[in-house]
């Protein structure tokens, strides 16, 4: 029975990393395409501050197991799936912070993209000011962008560099409207450029008030999976006095499944914040869509 | 005697209705069906039409079988409402595709329309559609191509911008393409002022349409937080029955 239960979790598990971990690299045994997806999230990897929460994992998974008096091959199998989980949880956490990095970056670079543009008019000038308040992945796209319209003079070709990356609706009107603007000046259209500033603050205003609400619901999912687990413990103390709860093992493979779930529980809150915070649905100006 | 006249009855009347299915379609048939197929699928009419009713004409036979087979009338009723749950089932999967995509709809219609207010800023209306068609949401981009060609020939036609996207019957997108129309035929001086208003309200669905998509997939992950609760109701549940059997088993 519990190497059913078991196969079952495992199942719940592969379905819910699949789409960030590549199981077919793991299972040939070659480990390097996962270790780069945490290099390239700049995971700095501290053997002691690993081993010290991995250790206090597993004491609070011992101490959970003697509570619910678990035997010890279920007490394994669980820590097994908590070390597998733990890894994943974290490269989740590290995407959370990547997304937020990368929106930031985007979102404070069209800022002040669109204040310099206001002052000078030209796209150019713009783009090299930009450079410095912005770092990493699209630093070099605008180093990209510069180099381009260096060399054709071309604003739109130059601005694309930046929108394929980022597809996003407010993106390709900042595109669409410096280019015209840089044609034919700025002085029939100056409300355009407040209309765009308005929008880049409503979509940092929304997207926060989103993000703050799914952490909001990661920390009531966690809470409610402590709450459960004491009102399990509560269960627990009644039905010790009528039986010896360490040779049920029916009690067991129940308490095994309802742990697992709570694990799984945890992990799917952690799991709606690895998503990109620039929505899919907004991203309208790619060809295929 | 009597069960095989009646058996025989229904059987000419199943065949009756069978090859006068035509008729019995125009009796049956729902009002918006023909709107409906048209804005979801190219699946003509009359075939889907036929399709639904010999679905749930073949359920009717099975009434012969339960009258043969002396079943009880409840039988008989289930499988009237077989039949009726089948016809309509095409139906209602046609209409909550229809409604999904007025829902999408609704959800880039203001997108592209700031699109379009961008390239309003320095140029034409038609020159804007023209522009906006290249990157427009899929939804958009056929029913935009006819509009704008409609347009080049009578651009001072209101009902030209009434037409456009009328089928998903969406008051706000009529109202925005009013805007647009009062913005192409007003004088200079006016149409800025229809410009920033249609620009204001645009804005504020923009808002509420990206709100309303944020609160629905916010409400639909918070359900993941009753598994715990589901979870420890088993453990609950168990534990009671492990108790009870425990005593009785002492007797």
């Amino acid at each position: 029975m519990i190497w059913m239960i078991c196969f079952m979790g495992l199942l719940v598990f592969i379905t819910l990393i699949k789409s960030d971990i590549r199981l077919s690299q793991i299972f040939r045994g070659n480990f390097k395409v996962n270790q780069h997806a945490y290099k390239n999230l700049k995971f700095n990897f501290n053997l002691h501050y690993q081993l010290l929460m991995f250790g206090l994992l597993c004491i609070v998974l011992i101490v959970v197991s003697l509570l619910f008096y678990l035997p010890i091959r279920h007490m394994l199998l669980l820590l097994g799936f908590v070390g597998v989980s733990y890894p994943v949880i974290t490269l989740w956490q590290l995407l959370y912070r990547f997304h937020a990095n990368d929106f930031e970056q985007i979102t404070s670079f069209l800022q002040h993209f669109l204040a310099h543009f206001k002052s000078h008019n030209k796209v150019l000038l713009a783009l090299v000011e930009c450079r410095e308040y912005v770092e990493e992945e699209i630093g070099d796209l605008l180093e990209c962008a510069i180099k381009e319209l260096e060399i054709s003079g071309d604003a739109e070709k130059a601005f694309e560099i930046i929108s394929s990356k980022y597809p996003h609706f407010i993106v390709y009107n900042i595109q669409t409207w410096i280019t015209s603007a840089e044609l034919y000046g700025v002085d029939d259209c100056k409300e355009a450029i407040e209309l765009l500033e308005d929008d880049i603050d409503d979509w940092i205003e929304d997207t926060h008030l989103y993000i703050m609400s799914l952490n909001q619901m990661k920390n009531k999912i966690v809470t409610l999976s402590a709450l459960s687990l004491i009102i399990a413990l509560f269960n627990q103390m009644m039905l010790k006095t009528f039986m010896d709860l360490s040779q049920a093992d029916v009690y067991h493979n129940v308490i095994f499944i309802f742990l697992l779930i709570i694990l799984f529980t945890i992990m799917m809150g952690y799991r709606f914040l690895k998503d990109s915070w620039i929505s899919k649905g907004e991203c309208l100006w790619k060809k295929a869509s | 005697m009597e069960k095989s006249i009646l058996m025989g009855v229904i059987v000419v009347f199943w065949c009756l209705l069978l090859i006068n299915r035509d008729v019995l379609s125009v009796l049956v048939k729902e009002k918006d069906v023909d709107q409906l197929l048209k804005m979801t699928t190219n699946i003509p009419s009359k075939k889907f039409q036929d399709k639904r009713l010999l679905q749930s004409l073949s359920v009717v036979l099975l009434i012969v079988l339960s009258i043969y087979l002396q079943w009880q009338l409840l039988y008989v009723l289930v499988w009237v409402v077989v039949a009726i749950i089948l016809y309509k089932l095409p139906y209602i999967q046609l209409k909550s595709n229809f409604k999904r995509k007025v829902k999408q709809l609704k959800y880039e219609f203001p997108i592209w329309l700031r699109q379009l207010q961008i390239l309003l800023q320095n140029n034409t209306v038609v020159v804007s559609l023209q522009h906006s068609q290249k990157f427009a949401p899929e939804i958009i981009r056929n029913h935009l191509a006819e509009f704008t060609n409609k347009l080049k020939s009578d651009p001072q036609n209101l009902r030209t911008y009434i037409e456009f996207l009328e089928e998903y019957e969406c008051v706000e997108v009529e109202r925005a393409m009013k805007l647009l129309y009062r913005y192409n035929t007003v004088g200079k001086q006016d149409s800025m002022k229809q410009l920033n208003r249609m620009i204001s309200s645009t804005s504020k669905w923009l808002r509420e349409q990206r709100l309303d998509r944020q609160d629905g997939q916010s409400q639909m992950k918070q359900w993941w937080g009753m598994l715990p609760l589901f979870g420890v109701t088993i453990v609950f549940i168990t534990m009671m029955m492990q108790t009870f059997t425990t005593l009785l088993e002492r007797g």
